[in-house]
């Protein structure tokens, strides 16, 4: 394996569901990209186009119906829990657990000793900025200090790619903004390559090397956008001309998809609504 | 913290208040003059009576009996009831088929088949074992399965994703994940068996604390028919502290 390989390689990745009702859904349709290593890469795309979906395929927590994806040129067939960490869209802390429990779950899952996975998820915890809540229970906790539990929890296992569906996407704007600056903060030192997906254009061009547009259902690459601002990036970045013409242009691309696919619901859905 | 403490003490205040009006109702009613001393003995009498049966031959030989006979069939609904939820509440099929049924069954008067289990296991202990069994079972079966079937898929996932095998995923996500609700079935069906116990008792046998109950009302023995039964809710009491307690040690251990 060489170094410029990327970390994840999807190439012509298509997903259909079978729903309920036993009719077929393409939720993705030959979906190719790469990610380079120690990337921070943001997927965007209207609600139902399928970004969750590939972020379990790419985790290996889903098969997809076509195509394929390596990391590190490896194929992915199954979850790779020291390689690959997930910060999932709704909330999964176990609420039985104390936080410090929760964080260490995935160390004993793998057998680390008790000593050791304490001193692990204590460090984990100070980097989210939690370590005084280690004795809580998560429905203790807010929504968003939930969600940095999580981020913790995924970063014990010290994966070399941590992907993030809508972390903080059940918070207010300013919550998510003030959360978002910290959570770069804390990654930009651990140089992990980072797939993050986001309904909020300004998380995307804050935090990103680059933003995935995707298309409306069946969820396809539109298109492509670097952000080539230098890091660490501060706050005065988000008044930044770069910063609101990339905004503006993803504002854009997204509008015509959003707008594709509420016309395509309203033409197909409605009965079934 | 402090606040929370003052409205527990009100409420056990309330609690307290409650029972002392039904006791002194009672006092009152069963002054002369009153309700009849054969349905309702006095107060005063019934006290009187508890160290009465107690130093009686067979007491204790009785209250063995039950208690033996209740934890036989707590057992037997607690381990049935685990088992055969287990086993239908993994299985999604079967738990479509088998969770009615077992919601159903619940509101089947089992009572009606007493007679049979005397038929089947005679007078003695073993009829009422397999019938409070019986009694306990249902709840236990039927939370079980409604536990293990509502367990959230999402925390399933992330085990999942954090490198978990089978067998973590059932240790340290389904029964965690299921266990407030399959202890409280454990406890509605504990309550139960007691309640088959004690019914079959009644209905039939030749020991134990339901027999003296019936035996004493046979007689109109009534004051020693009151003690009986403050023997047997002590026993319920008792029963429960105990599962109330199992349970809080196993959660402190979690
Ligand atoms: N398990 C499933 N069974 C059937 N259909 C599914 C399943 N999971 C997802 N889908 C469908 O696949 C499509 C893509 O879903 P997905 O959750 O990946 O979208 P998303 O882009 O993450 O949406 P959102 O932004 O709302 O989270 C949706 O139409 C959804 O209804
Ligand atoms: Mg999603």
């Amino acid at each position: 394996m060489t170094r410029t390989e990327p970390a994840i390689t999807a190439s012509d990745v298509s997903m259909w569901y079978e729903t309920q009702r036993g009719e077929q859904v393409n939720a993705l349709d030959t979906v190719s990209l790469d990610v380079r290593r120690g990337e921070f890469l943001s997927l965007i795309g209207p609600s139902g186009c399928g970004k969750s979906t590939l972020l379990y395929i790419v985790g290996g927590l889903r098969r997809q119906s076509s195509g394929q994806v390596s990391l590190d040129g490896q194929r992915v067939t199954g979850p790779m829990p020291t390689k690959v960490g997930f910060v999932f869209q709704d909330y999964t802390l176990f609420p039985w657990r104390t936080i410090i429990a929760n964080v260490e779950v995935g160390l004993g899952f793998r057998g680390v000793g008790r000593r050791e996975r304490r001193e692990i998820a204590t460090e984990k915890l100070e980097l989210v900025g939690l370590r005084g809540f280690a004795d809580a229970y998560p429905g203790e906790l807010s929504g968003g200090m939930q969600q940095r539990v999580a981020v913790a929890r995924a970063l014990a296992m010290d994966p070399e790619i941590l992907l993030m569906d809508e972390p903080f996407g059940a918070l207010d704007e300013q919550t998510r903004t003030v959360l978002g600056e910290e959570l770069a903060r804390i990654l930009e030192k651990t140089g992990k390559t980072i797939v993050f997906v986001t309904h909020s254009l300004s998380e995307a061009v804050f935090l990103s090397d680059r933003v995935v547009v995707m298309s409306a259902r069946p969820g396809r690459v539109k298109e492509i956008l670097a952000v080539d601002a230098a890091r660490p990036r501060e706050s005065g970045f988000a008044t930044a001309p770069e910063f609101t013409q990339t905004r503006n242009r993803l504002f854009e691309l997204l509008h015509e998809e959003v707008r594709a696919a509420a016309l395509a619901e309203m033409q197909s859905g409605g009965l079934d609504a | 913290m402090r606040s929370r403490r003052k409205e527990l003490l009100t409420v056990a205040a309330i609690q307290l208040g409650l029972a002392a009006v039904l006791v002194g109702l009672w006092f009152y009613q069963s002054r002369p003059g009153r309700v009849s001393r054969i349905l309702l003995p006095q107060p005063e009498d019934v006290l009187a009576q508890l160290p009465e049966i107690v130093r009686e031959a067979g007491f204790w030989e009785n209250l063995r009996v039950t208690a033996l006979e209740v934890a036989g069939a707590f057992t037997l609904a607690a381990i049935a009831g685990l088992t055969v939820g287990l086993l239908v509440g993994r299985w999604r099929p079967a738990a479509r088929i088998a969770s009615p049924l077992l919601v159903w069954a619940q509101t089947v008067p089992i009572i009606l088949f007493y007679p049979i289990c005397i038929l089947m296991f005679g007078i003695g202990p073993m009829s009422k074992v397999v019938f409070g069994g019986v009694y306990g079972f249902f709840p236990v079966a039927a939370t079980t399965v409604m536990a293990l079937t509502t367990v959230p898929n999402r925390y399933l996932t992330v085990a999942e994703s954090l490198g978990a095998n089978r067998r973590q995923q059932v240790a340290n996500v389904l029964i965690p994940a299921a266990r407030p609700l399959v202890l409280s079935g454990v406890r509605i069906g504990a309550a139960l068996c007691l309640i088959g116990v004690l019914a079959g008792e009644i209905l039939g046998s030749t020991r134990g604390i339901g027999y003296q109950i019936a035996s004493s009302s046979g007689g109109f023995r009534t004051a020693e028919l009151y003690a009986y039964i403050i023997v047997a809710l002590l026993l319920v009491a008792a029963f429960n502290i105990a599962i109330t307690r199992a349970d809080d040690q196993r959660a402190a251990r979690v």
